[in-house]
């Protein structure tokens, strides 16, 4: 069984007559322990499928099955729940709380979680560590580089286990080098950690750690054989740079 | 929690402050004075038998003297509060004299046996002291209103001995005997001072002891009570 | 529920100090509003309250029951009194009888830099009395100086009423000039009267104030009974009606003035609550600016699983803690400077109080501000799906 299932998944957003359906019946399965590569131009529905699987948005038609578990079913409150648990979340633009410390972001999923401070700190350091950002846990937002910024923003979406890593073009605000890193510790999490990762990016180049590429087009994917979801076009160029 | 609670506790504090001044307010009648024990007024002071012949007010009291034995057509007013508590001592005014609730809509008085639109002066010299008094020769420790059938606005021809007078309007009567008569109305002001016309307006709620505490809106609402618009 | 750090609701005030201040000013203006409003109430309401007493029976004029100052009796009226009412107090071998005039009158304080003019000058309540007064109202006492001395142009004042013309400090009000009907008046005696309405009169010799008055005739009679009792007076006044008088209880007349003040403390109070919910609309305004500033962490904090209401909470925690900043300051400055400040009145002055209740009703409103200014927006920001949070800037 793959672990994202999506039959028939449509959303449409309704604006005064006008309707828009940024994504239009989509079928797709996503392996357990895959990282795919989300593409295509701007207004396709990317982000829009994304949110559909972290649970913040709900389609208007159409299942979505994630472990198993029929997400379009679910009540607001049961869908937050279920995020805290098996989503984490990063965000283009990192999305810190600026009035707290890198510690304390990371530290903020937790807290809806039943653990003691002494495991909170645990989780938090080990979070911190394996993003290379111990040294500056109690370092604000503002204080950080683009790049540190968004390590703190994945060791948060790492911290409480989640099955499950959204991405929205994490390395769209990054300079090359910053987004080599970035895409480096993804890859890390993805292969070290088993990690299922979804990515969305505009950046052909950094689809290279990837092992599946889908390409979206006005709410459907493009290539036929996308549900070849084991498809190995994509070669795997762990901790590698890519030329410029 | 007890910091919301002492701000909750001096909130209400307040309020009560605040709505103190409902119980203060209006006309505060001294309840505390003295209980009015009517039952002790004697029976033998009214009669039911109206003296026939009888003048006004106004006609004996510049002429009478002290000692004098007098009679005389009033009605029982004059005064916010005609009865005292206490004390079987009250004030009538003379039939002519106009009294709020024989006036039109349009009047003003906050109580019926108010003689507001009267010249002060005019009230003065149109009024006198009735006296109740016990062996001791000095006024009966209870209130007089309700004995004999005695209430503000009606009717009364009294019977007794000039006790005191002077020019200014000083006017005490001792009364040896009483008629109580009935009410008049609007348009019939002298309804009520004859023979048989005893029961005249006293079914209606007009002076009911409530009456006082009527604020102005309401005291003028004759046309509420039942009576007859003339 | 699972809450947000309070932490986090304590550093989100440093976010923007001008708003913060902005924020805490605000509602510090409509807590010392509340103050100020409540202040006047329960001061006027307490002075009332505690003024006149129930052994005392005040004989005035017949129809003017509800103002002593514009009422006008003879001048023969206590000595008719005196054999009339039975049960008169006898205090140092004399009837406790007091006869009295009371005036309000424009005086002006003189003082050595400026010459009276019509600006400083100020109505002030006048009490022509005898010194029969100290036996009738007990609660009034010269803590300073002596009393006055008929045809000295002389006078004694009130603790209130001196400091409503800014004296204060026995040095400062006695010997001090006050300037009535272009005669000048030495302050030789300063009254107390725990709070009542005394100590914002002015007290002058009977006679003098007389001739001042240009009258002839007392405004009322007090008496002290022995017992309360008040049949005798009520007797009296029903016998004598050469004389037109009306016997009221001293406190009942106090307490109906309280009644006759009520709609003015009403006005206060509804003026207070407009003016107050107009800052309330411009709070709201500001608070929500504040939160539609930080929709995209409010949309990140849901992405995180926070519920809507660990939100709200936060929020609203953060906008209690501005308001309690402004209202605690507010607080401050209201004992610090609104307490006893003077308001004069046409029953003559009384002091702003502002006690407990009226600091709890002050900090309550900052309470209830900080509360309503935070869940209105709050919601507002949280009704926006995340989706579309996430996407604003
Ligand atoms: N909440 C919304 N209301 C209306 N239209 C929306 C909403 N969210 C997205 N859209 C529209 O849906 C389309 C796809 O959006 P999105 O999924 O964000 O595209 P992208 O592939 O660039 O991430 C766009 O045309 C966008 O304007
Ligand atoms: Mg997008």
């Amino acid at each position: 069984m793959s672990l994202i299932e999506c039959r028939d998944l449509t959303r449409t957003y309704t604006r005064g007559s006008e309707k828009i359906t940024p994504l239009d019946g989509l079928h797709l399965d996503i392996e357990r322990g895959g990282f795919v590569a989300l593409m295509g131009p701007s207004g396709s529905g990317k982000t829009t499928l994304l949110n559909l699987l972290a649970g913040i948005d709900r389609p208007t038609r159409g299942s979505l099955l994630i472990d198993g578990r029929p997400v379009h079913t679910l009540s607001r409150n049961a869908l937050a729940e279920w995020r805290s648990e098996a989503v984490g979340y990063v965000f283009q633009l990192y999305n810190l709380v600026p009035v707290l410390t890198a510690y304390e972001n990371v530290e903020l999923p937790l807290l809806l979680h039943s653990l003691s401070r002494k495991e909170r700190h645990q989780k938090v350091a080990a979070a911190l560590d394996l993003v290379g950002i111990a040294d500056r846990s109690d370092h604000y937002p503002r204080q950080l580089s683009g790049g540190q910024e968004q390590r703190v923003a994945i060791a948060r979406a790492i911290v409480t286990d989640p099955t499950l890593i959204l991405a929205d073009e994490p390395t769209g605000d990054l300079d090359r080098e910053s987004a080599t890193n970035i895409m480096d510790l993804l890859k890390r999490l993805n292969t070290e950690l088993g990690r299922t990762i979804v990515m969305v990016t505009h950046d052909p180049k950094t689809t290279v750690w990837c092992d599946t590429v889908l390409h979206l087009e006005k709410g459907k994917l493009a290539d036929s054989n996308a549900d070849d979801s084991s498809g190995t076009e994509s070669h795997n160029q762990t901790m590698t740079e890519i030329s410029s | 929690m007890s910091r919301n609670t002492h701000l909750l506790l001096g909130l209400s504090a307040l309020f009560i402050t605040l709505n103190g001044c409902d119980q203060g307010g209006g006309d505060t009648t001294a309840s505390n004075d003295v209980g009015p024990t009517r039952a002790t007024i004697p029976a033998a002071f009214f009669t039911t038998d109206r003296p026939t012949e009888v003048v006004d007010l106004i006609q004996i009291k510049p002429t009478a003297s002290v000692g004098d034995s007098v009679v005389f057509l009033a009605r029982v007013g004059g005064r916010v509060e005609p009865f005292v508590d206490g004390l079987a001592i009250f004030t009538v005014a003379d039939p002519s004299l106009l009294s709020c609730e024989l006036m039109g809509d349009e009047d003003h008085c906050p109580l019926p046996w108010d003689y507001c639109c009267e010249d002060p002066n005019g009230i003065t010299a149109g009024s006198a002291t009735i006296r109740l008094n016990g062996s001791a020769g000095t006024p009966i420790a209870a209130n007089a209103e309700g004995a004999g059938g005695l209430e503000p606005l009606k009717f009364v021809i009294v019977e007794g001995v000039v006790n005191e007078r002077n020019d200014e309007g000083l006017f005490v009567i001792d009364a040896t005997e009483i008629w109580v008569g009935g009410k008049p109305m609007r348009g019939m002001p002298r309804r009520g001072s004859l023979a048989g016309e005893e029961n005249e307006g006293a079914s209606t709620g007009d002076t009911d002891a409530g009456e006082h505490d009527h604020g102005d809106g309401v005291a003028h609402d004759h046309d509420g009570d039942g009576k007859p618009d003339h | 529920m699972r809450r947000l750090p309070f932490e986090y609701a304590v550093r989100n005030l440093g976010r923007s100090p001008s708003r913060l201040l902005m924020s805490a000013g605000g509602c510090g203006l409509v807590v010392l509003l509340a103050m100020a409003a409540g202040g006047f109430v329960s001061g006027m309401q307490d002075s009332l309250k505690i003024s006149g007493s129930p052994r005392n029976v005040i004989l005035m004029g017949a129809g003017s029951e509800e103002s002593v100052e514009r009422s006008e009796i003879p001048m023969r009226t206590p000595g008719i009194a005196a054999t009339g009412i039975r049960g008169i107090a006898i205090a140092a071998g004399v009837e406790a009888i007091s006869p009295e005039v009371h005036l309000a009158i424009p005086i002006q304080l003189q003082t050595e830099t400026e010459s009276p003019t019509e600006e400083n000058e100020a109505n002030a309540l006048f009490r022509g009395i005898t010194p029969s007064a100290f036996l009738v109202h007990q609660e009034a006492r010269l803590t300073e100086g002596r009393f006055p001395e008929t045809g000295a142009d002389e006078v004694a004042i009130g603790r209130l009423a001196a400091r409503g013309l800014g004296l204060e400090g026995e040095d400062r009000i006695l010997g001090s000039t006050l300037v009535v009907d272009e005669r000048p008046f030495t302050i030789v005696g300063v009254i107390d009267a725990d709070g009542g309405v005394i100590e914002g009169e002015i007290w002058i010799p009977l006679s003098d104030l007389l001739i001042i008055g240009q009258r002839d005739t007392l405004s009322c009679v007090v008496i002290r009974t022995t017992d309360g009792d008040l049949t005798s007076a009520h007797g009296f006044a029903a016998t004598r009606l050469d004389l037109e008088l009306v016997a009221t209880r001293e406190s009942d007349y106090y307490a109906s003035l309280a009644a006759f003040f009520k709609p003015i403390r009403f006005m206060v109070m509804i003026t207070a609550i407009l003016v107050a919910a107009g800052g309330v609309i411009g709070g709201l305004n500001t608070t929500y600016a504040a939160f539609a500033s930080r929709v995209r962490e409010i949309g990140t904090l849901q992405t995180l699983g926070y519920s809507r209401l660990a939100i709200v909470r936060s929020l609203v925690e953060e906008s209690i803690l501005t308001a309690s900043i402004g209202a605690l300051v507010a607080a401050a400055i209201g004992i610090l400077v609104l307490d006893q400040v003077t308001i004069r009145f046409s029953m003559g002055v009384f002091g702003i109080q502002i006690g407990p209740g009226v600091v709890a009703l002050g900090l309550l409103g900052g309470l209830t501000l900080g509360i309503v200014g935070a869940v209105i927006p709050a919601i507002r920001c949280l009704r926006l799906p995340v989706p579309e949070a996430l996407r604003s800037s």
